[in-house]
């Protein structure tokens, strides 16, 4: 091996020590903020807080990329004498797409709108700016934040039920962990029956309801609803619906859970912030803190 | 070019990545899987430019990763190093100027890096090898996407010059 070579490989081996050293690092990292969400929580805030306005002009964009192709490059091509016509209707088009955008933000918002008036609790209604960008973890990046009264643990809804809760908050921005996600955990009850258990998200696009006994009687159908015993989410939330069930061998039955929300086409969410807060409560409970 | 104007923009690079990648995620449809155009970079830095500044700038750059996740801040930190003493420890026996061998290394340290994060992370246990087909799915679009971003790399980091045309011409080592 001549000395170049040699020297090269040293370097090499010299990286990768050098990045097996900052592997355990981050494992240790990694335990050390397993046990403090809120370090995570707060960086991850910071940093979405420095990428908000490229985020929110693609989000913008996004609709105005697919206007100009519907109405530039899918029209190239079109005869001469229809040029006039179809500018003309090209025009009413674009104003009837925008005419139809807006009565369905309005019912959007309408709908979310109602939510609060159910909830009897007040809220903000904040954009999808963003979503996550690794296929781990189910989250969410929203345009409103502490700024706007937003706090990690508010929890998120829209018309048709739960979607999440606020993970990372910054001024402007905040971040929702779906109810999809392996790590969430909802406490809830049926509507009907008050079979009792955790819905957990199972990674894909449904859920799971864990700890139903197989003594509680559950049927495919069954709405299942926030029970409000976590101090998380207000009680009476619609979480979905039950799509499966199998008889677990010991003493819980197996329940699939079809979110109510269709969360992969969420555009705008209601963040629940006039909800107490879980340390407001411990207090009114003469508890502390955590 | 200065080392330290290197160092700026490969970070300026891996920000327009990630950003590509939040994109991407939400363009796609549910049923296909996000690629992981970061490891493109991991890949790149093995390759070209195996010094352990550039373990930093991985390690940074998984950072970032777990940034844009919020849950905990590490998992994928580690996997990208793990990767990264991976292929560069292999690096010096691997044509690295071919295509396919940079679409070969993605598609493997995706994989690498997919399961290393859902073991950190406790989720393999909740998931199980249910996430099989994501991982495969994310595994090949990566395999796809990497040596575009490895190419965007070179002609980004040369600024006209000759970085990582070939061995040997490490912008990092006078560091």
């Amino acid at each position: 091996m001549s000395p170049t070579t040699k020297a090269f490989v040293e370097k090499g081996r010299k990286a990768a020590g050098t990045a097996l050293a900052l592997f355990l690092l981050s494992t240790l990292l990694s335990a050390y903020t397993a046990k403090r969400p809120h370090i995570a929580g707060s960086l991850s805030g910071a940093f979405t807080e420095v990428l908000y306005p490229l985020l929110s002009s693609i989000s913008s964009l996004r609709g105005g990329v697919g206007g100009i192709w519907d109405g530039y490059i899918a029209l190239r091509g079109v005869k001469e004498e229809n040029h006039e016509l179809r500018r003309r209707l090209e025009v009413l088009e674009a104003q009837n797409s925008r005419l139809l955008e807006l009565r369905h933000e309005n019912d959007r918002l309408r709908g979310l709108l109602k939510v609060g008036e159910e909830t009897q609790l007040s809220g903000v209604v904040a954009d999808v700016i963003g979503y996550e960008a690794s296929n781990w973890v189910q989250a969410i990046t929203l345009n409103r934040g502490s700024a706007d009264g937003v706090w990690v643990g508010t929890a998120a809804v829209d018309q048709e039920g739960l979607v999440g809760r606020v993970i990372a908050v910054s001024p402007s921005t905040s971040k929702v962990l779906l109810i999809t996600d392996p790590t969430s955990g909802v406490d809830a009850i049926a509507q009907d029956t008050r079979a009792h258990g955790v819905v957990e998200g199972n990674g894909s696009t449904l859920c799971r309801w864990r700890f139903v006994l197989n003594d509680d009687e559950v049927k495919i159908g069954d709405r299942i609803i926030t029970s409000g015993m976590d101090g998380l989410f207000p009680k009476g939330l619609l979480v979905g619906v039950v799509s499966a069930i199998e008889p677990g061998d010991g003493l819980f039955q197996s329940v699939d859970v079809r979110p109510a929300v269709r969360l992969p086409h969420l555009e705008s969410v209601l963040l629940l912030t006039g909800a107490q807060r879980p340390k407001d409560i411990l207090a009114d409970q003469g508890g502390r803190a955590p | 070019m200065n080392p330290s104007w290197v160092v700026l923009r490969f970070i300026v690079l891996g920000l327009a990545v990630t950003l590509v990648q939040v994109i991407i995620s939400g363009v796609l449809p549910e049923f296909i899987a996000n690629p992981n155009l970061l490891l493109g970079l991991v890949i790149f830095l093995a390759f070209h430019e195996a010094t352990p500044l550039s373990a930093f700038l991985v390690f940074g750059l998984g950072l970032i990763m777990d940034l844009a996740g919020g849950l905990i801040l590490g998992p994928w930190a580690g996997a990208y190093c793990l990767v990264f003493a991976a292929i560069a420890s292999v690096s010096q026996r691997v044509f690295i100027e071919s295509y396919a061998s940079t679409a070969f290394a993605a598609f493997f340290a995706s994989l690498l890096t997919s399961t290393l994060v859902l073991m950190l992370t406790g989720v393999l246990t909740t998931r199980g090898w249910s996430s099989l087909t994501t991982l495969l799915s994310e595994a090949c679009l990566t395999a796809l996407l990497a040596p575009m971003v490895v190419a965007c790399a070179r002609g980004w980091l040369s600024g006209g010059g000759k970085l990582g045309a070939k061995r040997g011409t490490r912008a990092f080592e006078r560091f």
